[in-house]
């Protein structure tokens, strides 16, 4: 494998996605310089002595020129300091390291959820085109999709939790049944503590949550692979496989559908974002510690401070994640690498 | 030879008079984005070069294969591309630097016709819209009457009557000639001065080639035109053309009367064109061909001195050798010996795509060096390819070996047989840059 | 042009679209505007008020609305814990989604669309800023950003509808901008676009008239899914308290104060918002799926409109219209699209071609004088042929009627032979050639006879009659027997896979017993052979260029030994010098004796060098069939006889062309399909098709023309056998 032109490859990706992490660092910035006043003033403004509130815009450099609180902005985001909150004693850093492995379960749920049956159903259903199984499953995708999480997570907890009890309604295995806290990610935990009953315990609270969000989801990638595997199918190197003899079932799984899967491995990466914005939803249903519930938090308090520590830290996961992406492409695309 | 009909046209050509385009050492050369971090920024050395003018009242034939360039030498002449250096005069004026608003008022004169019909109009506009839209941009009609007017009549002079009909229909509903009778009236309204034809019948049946060659040809007569023929078909390009130039990556090789290059080609490119070409006789069908081996490169990294010298069937020792060409020799060389010869070589020699590539030659890096040096004086002493005719020196060079090539310059374009030729064949010219 | 037609020609997609898709899109339309409905009519339909707590001020008595009311006839969705009538703050919530999404959809297109013109078309510094900037938005979670936006604006302004819809609004920018940028670009590659500017025409034109109104086109797709997604993003920021504020009604804030209704088992104030936000997002969405159907090209519908093909159409009535003569066979299902059906978009006159006769077929006047088949002669008599063809059709289903693009055809191949299959576009020889490996797209239909001779002794070997062949003996054939090359090699390799792999599929496929050394020795010998070196025998297909591909391709279509090799139009993308290196290799392939060449082209000089004979095909019949040097010295034909001269070649003098274009093949006319445009048209051309027949003065036995200036081409002629 040719690994210099790689690494030149990846070099030249990294440097693509630098101004992308900037402008929305500085977008997420700016967006919360426009309330009037400042931060601090406006969230605990009214709590605080005036003279408090001064010590405090001193400690957090707030009286210093905008440009030098940009640049101090800028080089926490790449070093790990996104600010400490008004409303809370953890840095930000804390909060995300206490809130973010929760979440991240969550999204690798669903994930695993919604790719499994969206790219298995949307493949049978771009080979079958406008028979009943691709009208049926094509329909289940656009419905499925048009229920909103929130509401299916309602449902799925009324009828599933409190109407048949076969779930918890809501939370994550706490207490006794939690692993020993080593990463904060609980199913890695218990794995590596092999315990097994946490592991049952994390896996039984994560099932209601992960499922009804990867459902709403998978239909986009049903959509999504269908359609490209209705490309595929008609490219001229499938027929061409034909003429030569290769079994229906070799050219299926060999061309069509590894060549469809190309593009769907771009848009994985943006599904990983998605799922991150709309798990905010999952986690407030079913009381879920993570991120996002701490985001509504900040919010609800108006703490400027920590609303933008987390925003920040979303964007760099999603700019990292994106790179990731690049990588896994060029590494499955020849035509990429060379 | 033209047909008779139009000859008069064309020798009212004055020959050697003032041409109606001068072009001088133009060059169009498109960066290439390496991505941020690539060393060097790459270029597409598209036209890299060229000199020749065009007569006015003639056909001047732009005779290449894809990837010469000729395209973008079309585009360039009406400055739809900008020429990164040379000169372009245009009825005595350079117009090389001129920018788009110098230029729109001279657009009137010139006129572009393409070769795919179906994408060259419009869409979103009827016939009479579109076909009539040049007279709008330069303010030849007081008004849509007027212009439809023009449009009907320009209609029915490019044999699509009656033109009240088409006028309001889109383009998409007609047939291929049809299209590119749009095309050409499009094209023609203005009434221009010269207009570029990037092959403009290549998309059309063989059937109804003639009438579009025969159309234009006609209109030529009558407005008084001057082609730039734009084409891969050589036959054709004969058929039409007072003069013709023959472009190979980004140069021209051979150009002048088309008459004397066809029968008395000077260059081995425009021969192997020639004897390239399939005739419609069965009993010549065994003939000698002496074809080029390969194909075109790309026109980033051209060849050394002669840029057709890795094909060329008669090339030799001046010709611009350089190590590529002894990796492709390898390479040509092991489809046709047996595979145990094949292993032994390939064992010699070590991977080739291993081997570094020098200006002044390459290096063997992997592979076995005493086998490899052996083999190749046994490759230089049997005469296996002019390229050895060239090599200077086979040398240890560290772990390896390293086989250098004497120069070899490009060649500049002389004048052989009332053409100019760009060859060593005629006596090595270098060409300066 | 008439209102009724620019109407009939904007709806011309959608009737060519497949039947689901237009299913789609109506149920779709019909759902959106049911909800349009609904919305505008709003407070007449609900006898309540979404925020209302009496029924009537006038009559204090009737007091506060029953909280929690299950549905009943009185409330048909039940009431909420304020109070309120569900039902009516569905329709009420309607109404407040349809304003949003309305108004921030609008924000997104105003500006995103401009943008992505404008960065598509300029391209340079200003499409790299805003390039990266977009993508950095539109990569981005768009629900937090939406969240944290109608949060700043509630606390900047005032949060209310203005506040929600701008939110959702500056999210869904980036995508206007990607959708719109990306079809700019690829319109502004378009020569038309060039066009114009070498009219001279200003920039801002060559943008609107010449770009955009061929970009607009995209935008109702985007828009209709962007509603949808606006409508899900506005609920999901109710839900969260960041939307539309209360006392307004707000779908997704009511299913947000539902939440305490779950837990004791009131499940009526959670479920109706819901199912009112996926019936309308159904809706919307149902609307943009059917339009990126009709509109996307790549998805368009080939072979699934239009009525299906039952066999030949053979005699006057409809009735017995299936039941052929000789045996049909219905579309291989293996094959999924391949050639566009040819003929089917030539028009011949601005007035449009003339109308179909009747849905299952063409004019059926002069079908019984259909010709028994001429005795078509072997080039080397007393050997059976390895190629038998005997009535060969093959047709397409058309939106517009069944299109038989081949027509009648008869010919035989003898071992060894190279036959050229020589005609213009819409001829029928693409869909001849596909049809020999009965490679038909769906829609297609191929009836006939197809004898493919027995390859020797042993299993897999005997004699095969294709036509009626079972899929798993269609299969062991292709690349085995029979290999088709294709024309355009750029695209006909998997871009994922080696070239050896490749190979090694092909040859797995019907020599599985074969060791993997004895399947790389094949490989590289047939490479080799075909001139790519063996250390390229790894490589992918894009490190190839255009000629080693079809190299590669002429390499997979011999390395197992056929006994036929069909290629379509082989040359024709390549280069005048590319395509003399491949002629010779094909030339060669003709000089060995095992191997039968079926050579497809337009090229009168390329059946001249590979063939030995020729047929010449027009309208999809043959009209002349012989030894190469027969027909290209005396051909009998008028329509061969205006190919030769229309034919430029370098000794050309004198340019002649055929009057005319090729017929319509749904509606084909009378008689001989070449009579409108033959220079020797006779009354008698119009009444009957000519059958093959020897042309008196032709030297060789062999040599076939089928037109009435020969005697015994005319049915009512007598046979040749017959003549004394």
């Amino acid at each position: 494998m040719a690994s210099s032109s790689m690494r030149r490859y990846l070099l030249s990706r990294v440097a693509m996605t630098l101004p992308m992490l900037l402008i929305l660092l500085t977008v997420v910035f700016l967006m919360l310089r426009v309330i009037p006043g400042d931060p601090i003033a406006a969230t605990v403004g009214d709590r605080v002595s005036s003279e408090e509130l001064e010590n405090r815009r001193e400690a957090a450099g707030l009286n210093d020129p905008l440009i030098v609180q940009y640049g101090r902005y800028l080089l926490g985001a790449v070093t790990g300091d996104f600010g400490n909150p008004v409303t809370d004693r953890r840095t930000t850093v804390q909060v995300i390291a206490d809130t973010f492995p929760a979440s991240f379960e969550l999204v690798v749920v669903a994930m695993i959820v919604a790719v499994g049956f969206g790219v298995t159903i949307g493949a049978i259903a771009g080979r079958l085109r406008d028979t009943p199984f691709d009208v049926a499953g094509r329909l289940f995708g656009i419905v499925s999709y048009a229920a909103p999480v929130f509401w299916v997570a309602l449902l799925g907890q009324l009828y599933l939790s409190v109407r048949l009890g076969w779930f918890p309604t809501g939370g994550r295995a706490s207490g006794f049944d939690a692993p020993e806290s080593i990463t904060g990610f609980y199913v890695l935990d218990s794995l590596l503590t092999w315990d097994l009953s946490a592991l049952g315990a994390s896996l039984y609270h994560l099932i209601l949550p992960g499922f009804t969000l990867g459902l709403v989801f998978g239909g986009i990638f049903l959509r999504f692979v269908r359609v490209n595997m209705l490309q595929t199918l008609r490219a001229d190197y499938v027929e061409a496989a034909h003429a030569r003899g290769v079994s229906e079932r070799l050219v299926l799984f060999r061309h069509a559908f590894k060549n469809a899967m190309v593009p769907v491995v771009t848009i994985t990466g943006l599904q990983f974002a998605l799922l991150l914005g709309n798990s905010i939803l999952t986690e407030r249903v079913f009381s879920w510690p993570g991120l996002g519930n701490a985001l509504l938090s900040f919010l609800g308090a108006r703490d400027y401070v920590g609303v933008q520590g987390i925003i920040t830290f979303y964007a760099v996961v999603v700019v990292v994640i994106s790179l990731l992406i690049d990588v896994v492409n060029a590494l499955i695309d020849p035509r990429i690498r060379h | 030879m033209s047909d008779p009909a139009a000859a008069t046209t064309s020798s009212s050509s004055v020959d050697g008079g003032e041409p109606l385009l001068d072009v001088v050492d133009l060059h169009t050369h498109f960066p290439v984005r390496g991505g941020l971090l690539s060393r060097h920024k790459d270029v597409v050395r598209a036209v890299d070069g060229v000199t020749f003018d065009i007569q006015p009242g003639e056909v001047f034939g732009l005779v290449g294969e894809s990837g010469s360039g000729k395209t973008t030498l079309g585009r360039t002449l009406l400055k739809l591309a900008d020429p990164t250096s040379g000169s372009l005069i245009y009825q005595g004026r350079d117009i090389a630097g001129y920018d788009e608003k110098q230029m729109r008022p001279l657009r009137r004169e010139l006129a572009l016709v393409f070769q795919d019909p179906n994408a060259s109009l419009n869409p979103a506009m009827t016939v009479a819209q579109g076909v009539g839209h040049p007279l709008l941009i330069h303010g030849l009609v007081d008004g849509r009457a007027q212009m439809r007017e023009r449009v009907a009549a320009m209609l029915e002079r490019v044999g699509l009557t009656p033109g009240e009909r088409f006028l309001d229909i889109y383009p998409q509903d007609l047939s291929g000639g049809q299209k590119q009778r749009l095309v050409i009236a499009r094209a023609l309204i203005t009434e221009p001065k010269f207009v570029v034809a990037d092959e403009p019948v290549a998309a059309l049946d063989m059937s109804v080639r003639a009438r579009v060659l025969e159309l234009m040809l006609e209109l030529q007569r009558d407005l008084g035109l001057t082609y730039l023929f734009i084409t891969h078909d050589l036959a054709t390009a004969r058929f039409l053309c007072d003069r013709i130039g023959i472009l190979y990556l980004g140069n021209m090789v051979e150009w002048g009367d088309a008459d004397s290059l066809f029968d008395d080609p000077q260059h081995p490119y425009t021969r192997s064109l020639l004897d390239a070409i399939p005739l419609p006789d069965p009993r010549r069908r065994d003939r000698d061909k002496n074809l080029p081996v390969g194909e075109m490169p790309d026109a980033q990294t051209p060849p050394k001195g002669c840029r057709f010298h890795p094909r060329c069937p008669v090339a030799f020792e001046p010709c611009g050798w350089e190590g590529a060409d002894l990796l492709a020799f390898f390479e040509r060389r092991w489809t046709v010996v047996d595979g145990d010869q094949v292993e032994s070589e390939l064992a010699a020699t070590g991977s080739l795509q291993a081997a570094d590539l020098r200006d002044d030659g390459v290096r063997f890096d992997a592979g076995n060096p005493v086998a490899l040096s052996k083999l190749l004086e046994q490759l230089r002493t049997e005469q296996a390819h002019p390229l050895f005719d060239a090599v200077t020196g086979i040398e240890r060079d560290g772990g390896g070996i390293a086989v250098t090539f004497g120069d070899g310059p490009e060649p500049d374009l002389q004048t052989i047989a009332g053409r100019q030729v760009a060859c060593h064949l005629h006596g090595t010219v270098p060409r300066e840059r | 042009m008439s209102a009724r037609a620019r109407l009939a020609r904007t709806a011309a997609p959608f009737r060519a679209a497949t039947r689901t898709a237009q299913v789609l899109i109506v149920i779709g339309v019909l759902m959106t505007l049911g909800f349009v409905f609904v919305a505008t009519l709003g407070p007449t339909l609900a006898p309540y008020e979404p925020t209302q707590y009496q029924v009537d001020p006038e009559e204090p008595e009737a007091g506060q609305l029953p909280r929690l009311e299950e549905p009943s006839s009185d409330h048909l969705m039940g009431t909420n814990r304020d109070g309120f009538d569900v039902f009516a703050r569905v329709i009420g919530g309607a109404r407040v989604a349809m304003i949003v999404v309305l108004v921030s959809t609008l924000i997104a297109l105003l500006v995103g669309v401009p943008l992505g013109l404008l960065a598509g078309y300029r391209g340079g510094r200003l499409d790299r800023i805003l390039v990266t900037t977009m993508d950095a938005i539109y990569t981005f979670p768009s629900l937090l950003l939406a969240i944290v936006v109608a949060f700043l604006f509630g606390e900047l302004f005032a949060p209310g509808v203005a506040s929600a819809a701008s939110a959702v609004g500056i999210v869904y920018i980036p995508q206007y901008f990607r959708v719109v940028r990306n079809h700019t670009l690829s319109v502004k590659q378009e020569p038309f676009v060039e066009g114009a500017r070498s009219l001279g025409a200003k920039e801002r034109t060559v943008i609107t008239r010449y770009v955009f109104f061929n970009v607009v086109q995209s935008v109702p797709v985007i828009f209709t899914l962007n509603a949808a997604d606006a409508v899900l993003t506005l609920a999901s920021l109710g839900f969260l308290g960041y939307g539309v504020p209360p006392p307004a009604p707000e779908w997704g804030f009511d299913i947000q104060q539902a939440t305490q209704d779950i837990t004791s088992g009131v499940w009526w104030t959670t479920m109706w918002p819901g199912v009112a936000i996926i019936l309308l997002v159904t809706g919307l969405t149902l609307v943009g799926e059917g339009l990126n159907d009709v509109i996307n090209p790549l998805l368009r519908a080939r072979g699934l409109s239009g009525t299906k093909l039952r066999g030949a159409p053979i005699g006057g009535s409809d009735a017995d219209a299936s039941l052929p003569r000789g045996r049909a066979k219905a579309a291989d299902r293996d094959a999924d699209d391949g050639a566009d059906p040819p003929g089917a978009t030539t028009s011949t006159s601005p007035n449009g071609p003339h109308r179909a006769d009747g849905p299952d077929g063409p004019a059926t006047a002069d079908r019984d004088s259909l010709p028994p088949t001429a005795p078509v002669h072997s080039a080397t008599a007393g050997v059976e042929p390895v190629l038998k063809v005997r009535d060969l059709r093959v047709g397409y289903r058309t939106p517009r009627g069944p299109l038989w693009a081949v027509d009648g055809v008869d010919l035989d191949l003898a071992p060894g032979e190279a036959l050229g299959l020589v005609g213009e576009s819409g001829c029928g020889k693409s869909s001849l050639s596909r049809a020999l490996l009965n490679l038909m797209p769906p829609g297609g239909l191929v009836t006939g006879q197809i004898t493919l001779a027995a390859r020797g002794d042993g299993p897999g070997n005997e004699e095969i009659e294709l036509v009626d062949a079972s899929r798993r003996q269609l299969r062991s054939i292709r690349g085995d027997r029979a290999s088709l090359v294709f024309q355009e090699p750029m695209t006909r390799l998997d871009p994922l896979m080696r070239v050896s792999s490749h190979f090694r599929e092909a040859i797995k496929a019907h020599r599985p017993d074969l060791s993997n050394d004895r399947v790389r020795e094949l490989t590289e010998t047939a490479l080799a052979k075909m001139g790519i070196p063996r250390t390229r025998v790894d490589n992918y297909p894009h490190e190839f260029s255009g000629g080693m591909r079809q190299r590669i391709m002429l390499a997979l279509g011999i390395v197992l030994q056929p006994q036929l090799v069909i290629a379509d139009e082989p040359t024709t993308s390549l280069d005048v010098i590319v395509e003399a290196q491949i002629l010779d290799i094909l030339a060669e392939l003709r000089r060995d004796a095992d191997v039968g060449l079926v050579m497809v082209t337009h090229n009168l000089g390329i059946v001249a060098e590979t063939c030995d004979r020729v047929a010449v095909m027009y309208a999809g019949k043959i009209v002349e069939m012989g030894p190469v040097e027969q027909v290209f010295n005396a051909p009998a034909h008028p329509y061969t006889q205006g190919l030769m001269a229309s034919t430029i070649s370098l000794e050309t003098t004198e340019l002649h062309s055929i009057e005319g274009s090729p017929p319509d093949l749904i509606d084909p006319p009378d008689g001989c399909r070449f009579a409108a445009r033959c220079p020797a048209v006779m009354d008698r051309c119009t009444e009957v098709i000519p059958r093959l027949t020897r042309p008196e003065d032709t030297a060789v036995d062999d040599h076939l023309a089928a037109c009435i200036l020969h005697p015994g081409a005319d049915p009512a002629d007598p046979l040749p056998d017959e003549r004394s």
